[in-house]
């Protein structure tokens, strides 16, 4: 409870707002460890509902506590709701798990969960809501601009080491050589990189005028993307070198002796054996690509992580969580999508 | 057929082979032999342009193969290894059909062959869409040995094709190759270890060490005494005399009338089986029978020490 977005505020312990109801979240937790004993399929359902329940009473509660306060008044969520969010989170994806259902889906479970609250209006109250009205549109563009540089960066990345995937393939030398060049760019910090990159595309763009013509420009999402992409790299190329080797050696030595040319043998066998490996390269590329775009804020590339850095010159918790938040969810959802991919892939093969 | 001609190859700083010169004839089961790393492989492998000679000639159908198109001399040679390496992400009919599916066959005839190739092999039908994964291992040989044989080349070449499945399979498909070379007249070149396989298989014996020909020849000729020390070694010190007999038939030692009451053994028998039999029966005359049960008169333990190839 603080008087505006500012300045600190005064705590409100959960049964001073919530009434009784505040320990309803709780039991629901601790039921919720006993169902985890029974290996029940119903186990996660209880962790999740306890979620759902503490996010609908806590709007209700701030609600309540807004009526009548000047409209510049916010309440937030304190230390202790994060600490039990994360708690029942992870309770709920550990006894998916062991209830052999894909965490994936109570993930997903309790994300519909979440917007469907946000949709009936119970969090309106909460400062991250009002934070979000405030700037509806700025965090729509910023979370489109963070996709589409992620994706820029991804397929930059991809166009680098593509090619240099098949030249390790072929040459052991030419292998030693780029491994030790990507693996050189994640020895220098990330920031470090970012910096670097300005001064060197400024000098370029100084050599090459046509260049800054093309719209290029030393700061923004040039040298963001490009440094984002070399992290990529090294990942990437990794997974198109396992995955092209990935094919019994006595498979691609019969595919020879049958005849087929070493164009076919890769389009037919080496490619399509290695995919399983590729797609994890990709999982793993993809969600590096949503979290080190964040990094782009710092040197004006927008996107995400330009909310954080902006909320915290504020001080202003509210606007990094807006910029965190759907950072965090973006690279979950990546992950659980290329994860499923990779096993579908993986499956077809055997 | 096929022709080497002082043929050398070095790996690296490794002498695979050394002027090895030889000459495999049309429809010859030509069998190598020698102890691990004396170049069997790699002999079979020059054949088909795995490896490059770094001196002599190799000729297949009479031409020099290092003028040929790799991928179409490949083509036109069945190839068939102990490792199989079939694609695991395709079923057993399209493994089968990878040959004729690289010279354009039309599908209706590819699928009419793979199905007479199953037949051969005998491979039940409805392991046609499986994937390999599923196979036995003496199955997985059989897909392998189908899909070498898929567009009919008229050279075979074959690694140790039996090497991983166990002895009795490995009895079927011996017999099984030895069936499908009766019957189609190809010339097959084929890499083993085991010494009673290759006496047993071969028209052409050739024996291998350190890179070099020892000898050469049919399985009786080489098994005539003065044998060679190296290839009495391989074949088993011990056991020189049961493998010769092994390689004679009981009908071309018959001669005579047995005694009343000999016990009888069929003319198509090895020698070695007649010799097992008097052992085993304290008998030093045996009745031979032809297929159909007629005398052909009498095989002694005298005849069999004194028989010559
Ligand atoms: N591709 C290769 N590279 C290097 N050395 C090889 C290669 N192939 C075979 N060799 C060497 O050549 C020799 C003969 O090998 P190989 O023909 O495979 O023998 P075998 O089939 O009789 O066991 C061995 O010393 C082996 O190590
Ligand atoms: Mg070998």
């Amino acid at each position: 409870m603080a008087p505006n977005r500012l300045l600190p505020g005064e705590a409100i312990g959960a049964p001073a707002a919530l009434g009784p109801a505040a320990h309803l979240p709780a039991l629901l937790l601790g039921g919720a460890l006993l169902a985890g004993r029974l290996r029940s399929r119903l186990a996660p359902a209880l962790p999740l509902a306890g979620i759902v329940l503490a996010l609908a009473a806590t709007g209700l509660a701030a609600a309540r506590l807004m009526e009548g306060q000047p409209p510049a008044a916010r309440a937030s969520l304190g230390a202790g709701f994060w600490l039990f969010l994360a708690s029942a989170g992870l309770l709920a994806l550990e006894q998916a798990r062991a209830a052999g259902l894909r965490p994936a889906w109570a993930g997903l479970a309790a994300l519909l969960a979440g917007v469907a609250l946000w949709r009936w209006g119970l969090l309106d109250a909460l400062s991250l809501a009002v934070e979000y009205r405030a700037r509806q549109e700025a965090v729509q563009a910023a979370l489109w601009r963070h996709l589409a540089l992620s994706a820029a960066a991804l397929g930059l990345a991809l166009a680098v080491a593509l090619p240099l995937g098949w030249w390790g393939f072929r040459s052991a030398r030419a292998e030693a050589a780029i491994g030790a060049a990507l693996s050189f760019v994640q020895v220098v910090p990330s920031l470090a990189l970012f910096g670097l990159l300005i001064p060197l595309l400024s000098l370029l763009l100084g050599a090459v005028p046509a260049l800054r013509a093309a719209g290029l420009q030393a700061i923004g999402p040039a040298p963001a993307l490009i440094a984002v992409a070399a992290y990529l790299a090294l990942p990437l190329w990794r997974a198109l070198l396992g995955g092209l080797g990935a094919a019994d050696p006595a498979a691609v030595e019969a595919a020879r002796a049958m005849g087929m040319t070493e164009r076919r043998i890769t389009a037919e066998i080496r490619l399509p054996l290695g995919l399983p490996v590729f797609a994890g390269g990709l999982r793993v590329a993809a969600v590096q690509a949503i979290g080190l775009v964040a990094l782009g804020g710092l040197i004006g590339a927008g996107g995400l992580g330009a909310l954080v850095f902006e909320g915290m010159a504020q001080f202003a918790a509210d606007l990094i969580l807006l910029g965190a938040l759907p950072i965090i969810l973006l690279a979950l959802l990546a992950d659980a999508a290329l994860r499923g991919l990779e096993t579908r892939l993986a499956e077809g093969g055997r | 057929m096929i022709a080497f001609e002082g043929v050398s190859v070095v790996f690296g700083g490794v002498r695979a082979l050394e002027g090895v010169t030889l000459s495999v004839g049309r429809g010859a089961l030509c069998v190598l032999v020698g102890p691990s790393g004396s170049g069997k492989s790699t002999l079979l492998r020059l054949v088909n342009r795995l490896v490059t000679p770094s001196a002599g000639v190799v000729r297949v159908r009479g031409e020099d193969v290092a003028a040929l198109d790799p991928a179409r001399l490949r083509r036109s040679i069945g190839y068939a290894i102990q490792s199989v390496g079939l694609f695991p992400h395709r079923t057993v009919a399209q493994n089968i059909a990878t040959v004729p599916r690289l010279l354009g066959w039309p599908r209706a005839r590819i699928a009419a062959r793979v199905e007479e190739l199953m037949a051969l092999l005998r491979l039940d039908p409805a392991l046609a869409g499986r994937l390999p994964a599923a196979l036995s291992g003496g199955q997985a040989q059989r897909v392998g040995l189908a899909r070498a044989l898929a567009a009919d080349p008229d050279i075979l070449l074959m690694d140790e094709p039996f090497g991983a499945v166990d002895p009795i399979i490995r009895r079927g498909l011996r017999a099984e190759l030895q069936r499908i070379h009766r019957e189609t007249g190809k010339t097959i070149l084929l890499v083993t270890h085991d010494p009673g396989e290759a006496l047993e298989l071969a028209t052409h014996l050739v024996v291998l060490r350190e890179g070099r020909l020892v000898a050469e020849g049919a399985p009786l000729a080489l098994t005539e005494p003065p044998v060679h020390p190296f290839l009495r070694a391989l074949l088993g010190d011990g056991e020189l005399g049961l493998r010769r007999l092994d390689l004679l038939p009981v009908g071309t030692a018959a001669a005579g009338a047995p005694p009343p009451g000999a016990p009888s053994i069929a003319a198509s028998a090895s020698l070695r089986a007649a010799l097992s039999l008097m052992v085993e029966t304290r008998s030093a005359a045996l009745a031979v029978l032809s297929e159909e049960g007629a005398p052909l008169g009498a095989v002694t333990l005298q005849a069999i020490l004194e028989r010559r190839a």
